[in-house]
C-alpha cells in the first residue's frame, strides 16, 4: 500500500527536466526571445470571408474544442493536477481574447483521470468523441492509449486523437505516435518496458555546478522513488548520468511516498559519514522537505548542492521546510514566475492564471503548441480555416521542430519529441526563489549547445535499495 | 498436524526466509558496535510511533471489542484540529494539545459511540469492520473537504528539533517524548485496564455485556468512556506523528495504522507491553533491511512488505486457544433465500435494462459511461465472490481484489493478450488453489484474525507478486477482451453486455449453490462450527471448498477487470486498500445476497457518476462523505439495504403472497410495544416478581415476606 501517484509525477518531471535534446535545439544565444512561435489568430479578413463549417469532431462552425485530461478529483489528493485544468482554461481565455483559433472560439473541456487507469482511458475516449485534440494531458496512469490511437475522425477514419501532454508517465503514452509532450522525456522509443533503454541527459546543470565548485568536488547521496518500476525507471537514468558526468555516489536509498521524516535519518547519517557534498531526492517536493529537515536536525552540513528539478518549484517547499530549505537548487524548463515583466508570454500566463504553478505553466505551453499547429495547418492550406482536421493537425505537430512559446520555454522539437538542454536555475535564498543561472531574466542557460550525454541503462536493474 | 509442530514449521520457515533474504540481499556493510548502536537508535523513534498507533488499537479493541480501522483516521483528523488551532490561529501548543487530547477527542469519541458504535454490539464481525472502514474513509474525506490538500500544512516539532546525541545520531526531544509517552501509555493503560475498577468493568462489558450489567456495570457509560479514551490516544498519536510528515498528508497519517496492525497482533490485541515489543521488532526489522540489505528488481518492495509479512507470520503463530471466540458476537440472521427462478427473472430484467440503457441512453461515441457501467459490473462480480465466503460461511475476507489481481495476471499470461476465451477459465482455475490454501490458516484463525490474515495477504500480493517477472514485472501487459462465437467484445457496449450476462449466470449459479446441501453446510458453519462438526460436517473440506470457490469467482472477475482496463501495470487497480470499499459496499448492500453484490457495483458506479458528472459542490462533498453516510445505513439495516428494498418490491409481485403475508406480520409485530429486557432495560417490579413466582410455582407467602421485610 503506497502512494504511487505521489512520486510518479515528480520522478517523471525529474527526467524531463534533466534529459535534453541531441542537437534539436539551436538556441545559441541563451535568449528565448525571437523564436519561431506564433500563436496569433489569422487575419480577421480571412475570418470575415470564410464560410465556416464543421470540419472535424470537436470543430464546429463557431467553436474549436479541446480537452485537458488530468488527475484532479480523487479522495487521496483532491485537486492534484488542477493546475493543468486551470492552465489550459487560462490559455483558452487568452486565445479567445485575441479572436480565437481558426476563426472559432476555443472551448476547453475538462476530463478527470482521477489517478485511475480506467478513468484516464475513459477521459481519453470521451475526448475522442467531442474534441479535436487533447491538450495539457496530466494523467499519471494513462496506460491504455488504444482509444486515443484508434480514435476515428469525422470521416470515420482511425486517424488518432492528437495529444499534447504535460506528463507522459507510461511507456505506451511516451511512445505513442499521436502523443507529443511539452517536456519530452529524452528516452528512446519504442521500448518494451524492460531491459536496456537509451537516455539523453543534458550537461547544463552539472557544468554549472562543476564550474562553481570544481570538477571533482561533488560526491553524494541519491534517493530513489521506489514505489513503482516506472518511478525507478524515471529517476535511475538521471542518477547514473550524474555518476558518469563525475558526481560520485556515496550512497543510494529507496524511499516511498509514504516515508516519514525518521526514515530519512539514515540518509542524513550517510551524508555525515561520507561528508557528502551533493544530495538529490527523486521523490516529489515532500521528499526533499523531509530530507532537508532531517539533515538539519542531524547536523548534516557538508552538502554544497541540494539538487532538485521542476517538482521542487513549489511554494509549499519553502512553506513546509522553512529555513531548512535555504540554498536549495531547482532547475526549470520554463521561465520562472519571478521573471514577470521580462517575457510577454509569461506575462500573459500570469495575467490569465489565478494560481500559477509548474504544471499550469506547462499546460499553457501545451495550448500554445496546439495553437501553433492550428495556425501552421491553416498556412499550409492557403489560410483556410476549414482545413482543421485531426490528420492535418498531426501533420503540423510532427513538422513542428522549433517551438519556444515566444521565449517562455527554450526551443523544443515537438515533432521529433526532443527536448532542450536549456534550463533556468533558481535557488532558495532568504526564503524565496531567486534566479541564479543565468542571472538575466527572460533567458536560459543552454551550456553553449553542448550535446547531451547519450547512454544506455536498464534502470530497474540498476536500482538496489 | 499438532499446534506444536505447525508452530515449529512456521518458525523454521520464518527463520529460513530471514536468513535466505539477508544472505541474498546483503549490502556488504560491516557489523560493528557503531552500526548496531545506530540501528537501535534509529529504530527507537519509529518503534515509538508504531507503538503509539498500535496502543490505541489495542485499547479500543480490549474495551469495546471492535477493531477500529478508523483509529489512524481519527488521529489524523485530530492532528488537523490541532494544526488549525496552533498554526492557523496561533494558539500555543501547550494549551491546544491538552485541549484536543483531553476535551475535543473524547467528545468525538462519545459522539461516535452514541451515534454509531454502541449500535454495533452483537453485530457480525464483517459489519463491525465495514463500519470502521467506512468511518476511516469518511474522516479522510472530511479532512480533505475542510483542509485543502493543495495548501501547505506543516506542524512544527516540539522543542524545534532540538535533542541529544546517542552515538552519532541525534534523538530529538520530540522523538524522545514520543518514545516516553508510548512507554508510559503501555504501563499506564495496563494499570488502568487490569488494576482499576473502571478498566476491569470495561473489559467485562466486552466479555459479556449482560452479565457485566447485572454486576452493576453501566455498559453505555463504559462504552462511551472507552471510545473517548480510544479517540484521545488516537489524537495523541496523530499529533505526535504529524511533524514527522512533510505536509500532514491525510493518507500518510491515516494508513500508518496498517503498519501498526502487526505490533498490535504481537500483543494479541490486549497486551500493551507486548504490543510495544512488537513495535520494536518491526522497527528493528525495518531499519535492519534499510541499513544492511539491498533489494532490487523483483524484490524491490520487500522492505515495504515487512509489516504485513510480520503480521501474517504472527497470525500463523497464534495459538488456537488465544483466539477470542467469545468476543465475536453473533447476530440472528433470518435471511430469505431467493429461488433460482426468481433470481433468473431478476437477472433477465437486469440484462434487458442494461441492453436498453446501453443502446438508447449511453453514447457509443463517448464510451465513458459504458466503461463505467462495465467497471461497476466487474466490481459486482468481485463482490459476488464474497457472498458465499463471508455472507454464508462467515469467513471474513478483506482480500477480494488480491484474488482478482491474480486472476487478471493469469488471464494476461495465459492467452488474454489475444482474447482467448480459455484464458478466462484458466484465470479462475489458477486462483482456486491460492484461495484453497487459505483454508488451512482458516482452520486455526477465526473472525478478526482471519480477516487480518487476508488483509496481510492482500498487501503482500500487492508488494511482491506483481513485480515478479512471471506476473507483470517492471513493464506492462496488454490484454484484449475475449473473442467468443465470432462476436467482437472490443466494443464497450458489447463488453458491458457480456459482463452483465456473466454476472447474471454467476448469480444464478450462486443462488442454486445456496439452496444445495453445500450451501446449507456453509450456513451451518457460520452459525456454529462446533455444532456443524457434531452433525458430521467436514469443516476442513467445507472451508477448502468455499475458499476455493470464492477465489475462483474473484479470479474470474479479475479477468474481466483486465479486459476492461486493457493494460495491466503493477498492482494498479488491485491495491489492498481499494478492496476495502468493495467489502464496505457489499455490506451496505447485503453480504449474504447476490443482489448485495450488484448493489456494491451500483454503489461504486453511483459515486463515480456523482463525482464526475454532477459538478455541484454539494454532490462532490457527498462523495467524500458517502462512506460515513453508508455507515449510518449499515446501522439501520445490518442485513443489507437489499433486504428492505427486496421486501418492499416483492410485495408488488402478484405471485409473492408470502412476501405480503410476511410484511403484514412484521407490521403487526412492529406495532406492539417494546418489552425490553427484564432487569436490564426495564425495572424488575413487584408484578414481575409475582409473575415469576407463579411460573415457578413458588408460594405467594414468599413475596409477602419479602414485602414485609422491606417495610419493616
Amino acid at each position: 500500500m503506497r502512494l504511487r501517484w505521489c512520486v510518479l509525477a515528480t520522478a517523471l518531471v525529474l527526467v524531463v527536466t534533466a534529459c535534453g535534446s541531441s542537437g534539436g535545439s539551436k538556441d545559441t544565444s541563451g535568449n528565448g526571445l525571437g523564436g519561431a512561435t506564433s500563436s496569433t489568430a489569422p487575419a480577421n479578413d480571412v475570418c470575415k470571408t470564410a464560410a465556416l463549417k464543421s470540419t472535424e469532431v470537436g470543430v464546429t462552425a463557431s467553436t474549436i474544442t479541446v480537452t485537458v485530461v488530468a488527475d484532479v478529483n480523487n479522495s487521496v489528493r483532491p485537486g492534484l493536477f488542477k493546475g493543468s485544468w486551470d492552465g489550459v482554461k487560462a490559455w483558452g481565455d487568452y486565445m479567445n481574447s485575441k479572436g480565437g483559433l481558426a476563426c472559432r472560439r476555443v472551448v476547453v473541456k475538462q476530463g478527470d483521470a482521477k489517478l485511475s487507469p480506467t478513468d484516464a482511458a475513459n477521459a481519453a475516449a470521451a475526448a475522442c468523441g467531442n474534441s479535436v485534440a487533447m491538450v495539457g494531458t496530466t494523467a499519471l496512469f494513462l496506460q491504455n492509449v488504444s482509444a486515443m490511437e484508434s480514435c476515428k475522425d469525422k470521416a470515420g477514419v482511425a486517424t488518432g486523437l492528437p495529444d499534447i501532454a504535460d506528463l507522459q508517465t507510461e511507456v505506451a503514452h511516451q511512445c505513442s505516435k499521436i502523443s507529443f509532450a511539452t517536456l519530452p522525456t529524452g528516452s528512446s522509443c519504442p521500448y518494451s518496458g524492460t531491459g536496456l533503454r537509451t537516455f539523453r541527459v543534458g550537461y547544463t546543470t552539472y557544468d554549472y555546478y562543476f564550474k562553481k565548485y570544481g570538477a571533482n568536488a561533488l560526491h553524494g547521496v541519491f534517493v530513489v522513488p521506489k514505489d513503482l518500476p516506472s518511478t525507478i525507471s524515471a529517476s535511475m537514468p538521471i542518477f547514473r548520468a550524474e555518476n558518469r558526468m563525475g558526481i560520485k555516489s556515496d550512497a543510494e536509498f529507496g524511499k516511498s511516498g509514504l516515508s516519514i521524516q525518521t526514515d530519512y535519518t539514515e540518509v542524513a547519517q550517510a551524508i555525515k559519514t561520507s561528508k557528502s557534498t551533493y544530495a538529490r531526492n527523486g521523490l516529489d517536493y515532500k521528499g526533499t522537505v523531509l530530507m532537508r529537515k532531517e539533515a538539519q536536525v542531524q547536523g548534516a552540513d557538508t552538502v554544497k548542492i541540494w539538487d532538485c528539478s521542476l517538482q521542487c518549484y513549489d511554494k509549499r517547499l519553502i512553506q513546509e521546510a522553512g529555513n531548512a530549505m535555504e540554498g536549495q537548487y531547482v532547475w526549470l524548463n520554463f521561465l520562472p514566475f519571478e521573471d514577470k515583466g521580462s517575457n510577454p508570454e509569461l506575462d500573459a500566463f500570469l495575467k490569465y492564471t489565478k494560481n500559477p504553478e509548474g504544471f499550469g505553466a506547462q499546460a499553457w505551453i501545451a495550448g500554445e503548441i496546439f495553437a501553433r499547429a492550428v495556425n501552421d495547418t491553416m498556412k499550409a492550406n492557403n489560410d483556410d480555416p476549414n482545413s482543421i482536421t485531426r490528420a492535418n493537425l498531426l501533420t503540423a505537430i510532427r513538422s513542428l521542430h522549433d517551438f519556444d512559446g515566444i521565449g517562455m520555454v527554450p526551443k523544443i522539437d515537438v515533432g521529433r519529441k526532443i527536448g532542450s538542454t536549456c534550463l533556468v536555475g533558481v535557488q532558495v535564498i532568504g526564503g524565496v526563489f531567486k534566479r541564479i543561472d543565468p542571472v538575466q531574466p527572460g533567458t536560459f542557460d543552454c551550456d553553449n549547445n553542448k550535446p547531451p550525454l547519450t547512454f544506455e541503462v536498464d534502470a530497474v536493474k540498476e536500482y538496489k535499495g | 498436524m499438532s499446534q506444536r509442530w505447525s508452530n515449529l514449521l512456521v518458525w523454521a520457515g520464518t527463520i529460513a526466509f530471514v536468513v535466505l533474504v539477508s544472505k541474498t540481499a546483503w549490502a556488504g556493510h560491516s557489523i560493528d558496535g557503531t552500526s548496531l548502536t545506530n540501528l537501535v537508535v534509529l529504530s527507537l523513534p519509529l518503534a515509538g510511533i508504531i507503538a503509539m498507533a498500535a496502543s490505541g488499537l489495542v485499547v479500543v479493541y480490549t474495551t469495546t471489542g471492535i477493531f477500529n480501522f478508523a483509529q489512524g483516521a481519527i488521529g489524523m483528523f485530530m492532528a488537523y484540529v490541532d494544526w488549525e488551532l496552533t498554526v492557523h490561529h496561533g494558539l500555543p501548543q501547550l494549551l491546544v494539545l491538552p485541549l484536543v487530547v483531553v476535551v475535543v477527542a473524547p467528545l468525538l469519541g462519545i459522539a461516535l459511540d452514541r451515534a454509531i458504535m454502541r449500535h454495533l454490539q452483537g453485530k457480525a464481525l464483517v459489519v463491525q469492520l465495514s463500519v470502521t472502514v467506512g468511518l476511516m474513509f469518511a474522516f479522510i474525506g472530511l479532512a480533505n473537504m475542510l483542509w485543502n490538500q493543495n495548501n501547505a500544512h506543516s506542524m512544527p516539532a516540539l522543542f524545534a528539533g532540538h535533542g541529544f546525541h546517542i552515538g552519532q545520531v541525534l534523538l530529538t526531544w520530540h522523538r524522545f517524548i514520543t518514545i516516553v509517552v508510548a512507554v508510559a501509555l503501555a504501563i499506564g493503560l495496563r494499570i488502568l485496564l487490569f488494576r482499576t475498577r473502571i478498566g476491569i468493568a470495561m473489559r467485562a462489558v466486552v466479555d459479556n455485556r449482560d452479565l457485566a450489567a447485572l454486576g452493576g456495570a453501566r455498559s453505555s457509560v463504559l462504552s462511551s468512556f472507552a471510545w473517548a479514551l480510544g479517540c484521545s490516544l488516537a489524537a495523541l498519536a496523530g499529533i505526535l506523528l504529524a511533524p514527522e510528515t512533510a505536509d500532514m498528508s491525510t493518507t500518510t497519517l491515516t494508513f500508518l495504522i496498517i503498519t501498526a496492525f502487526a505490533a498490535a497482533v504481537v500483543g494479541r490485541l490486549r497486551s500493551l507491553p507486548l504490543t510495544y515489543i512488537g513495535a520494536l521488532i518491526l522497527a528493528l526489522a525495518t531499519q535492519w533491511s534499510g541499513s544492511f540489505l539491498r533489494f532490487s528488481e523483483r524484490w524491490t518492495n520487500v522492505p515495504d512488505a515487512l509489516p504485513t509479512i510480520m503480521l501474517f507470520v504472527v497470525l500463523l503463530l497464534l495459538p488456537r486457544a488465544e483466539i477470542q471466540f467469545a468476543r465475536i458476537g453473533q447476530i440472528r440472521r433470518v435471511e430469505r433465500v431467493s429461488s433460482v427462478r426468481d433470481t433468473a427473472i431478476g437477472m433477465l430484467a437486469l440484462l434487458i435494462f442494461i441492453v436498453v440503457l446501453s443502446t438508447f441512453f449511453l453514447s457509443n461515441t463517448d464510451t465513458t459511461n459504458l466503461s463505467r457501467f462495465a467497471l461497476g459490473m466487474c466490481t459486482a462480480l468481485v463482490a459476488l465472490s464474497l457472498v458465499p465466503l463471508t455472507g454464508w460461511a462467515g469467513q471474513v475476507s478483506l482480500a477480494p481484489l488480491a484474488f482478482a489481481g491474480i486472476g487478471a495476471v493469469a488471464y494476461a499470461r495465459l492467452g488474454g493478450a489475444h482474447g482467448s476465451i480459455w484464458a478466462v477459465f484458466l484465470a479462475a482455475l489458477v486462483t482456486v488453489p491460492v484461495g484453497a490454501l487459505f483454508a488451512f490458516p482458516a482452520m486455526r484463525l477465526q473472525g478478526l484474525y482471519l480477516a487480518l490474515a487476508t488483509l496481510a495477504f492482500a498487501a503482500m500480493v500487492e508488494e511482491i507478486f506483481y513485480s515478479q517477472p512471471f506476473a507483470i514485472g517492471a513493464g506492462e501487459r496488454a490484454v484484449e477482451p475475449v473473442h467468443l462465437l465470432g462476436i467482437d467484445f472490443t466494443s464497450k457496449r458489447a463488453f458491458l453486455i457480456l459482463v452483465t450476462v456473466v454476472f447474471g449466470l454467476c448469480g444464478i449459479g450462486i443462488v442454486a449453490l445456496r439452496r444445495s446441501a453445500f450451501g446449507r453446510r456453509l450456513v451451518a458453519l457460520r452459525d456454529s462450527e462446533a455444532a456443524s462438526v457434531t452433525v458430521g460436517v467436514n469443516v476442513l473440506e467445507t472451508k477448502l471448498a468455499v475458499f476455493a470457490l470464492s477465489a475462483g469467482i474473484a479470479g474470474f472477475a479479475g479477468a474481466f477487470f483486465a479486459m476492461n482496463a486493457r493494460t495491466l501495470n503493477g498492482p494498479t487497480g488491485f491495491e489492498m486498500i481499494a478492496g476495502l470499499p468493495i467489502v464496505l459496499a457489499l455490506v451496505i448492500g447485503g453480504v449474504g445476497f447476490v443482489a448485495g453484490a450488484l448493489f456494491a457495483g451500483i454503489f461504486g458506479l453511483f459515486l463515480i457518476l456523482v463525482q464526475s458528472d454532477w459538478h455541484i459542490s454539494l454532490w462532490i462533498g457527498l462523495t467524500y462523505l458517502a462512506p460515513g453516510l453508508a455507515v449510518l445505513g449499515i446501522i439501520q439495516s445490518p442485513s443489507g439495504a437489499v433486504v428492505p428494498i427486496g421486501e418492499g418490491f416483492a410485495r408488488l409481485l402478484p405471485w409473492r403472497h408470502d412476501a405480503r403475508r410476511e410484511y403484514e406480520e412484521m407490521t403487526a409485530a412492529a406495532a406492539e410495544p417494546e418489552v425490553g429486557v427484564l432487569g436490564l432495560e426495564r425495572p424488575f417490579e413487584e408484578s414481575d416478581v409475582l409473575l415469576v413466582d407463579r411460573e415457578l410455582g413458588i408460594s405467594n407467602d414468599v413475596p409477602r415476606a419479602v414485602a414485609a421485610a422491606r417495610s419493616g
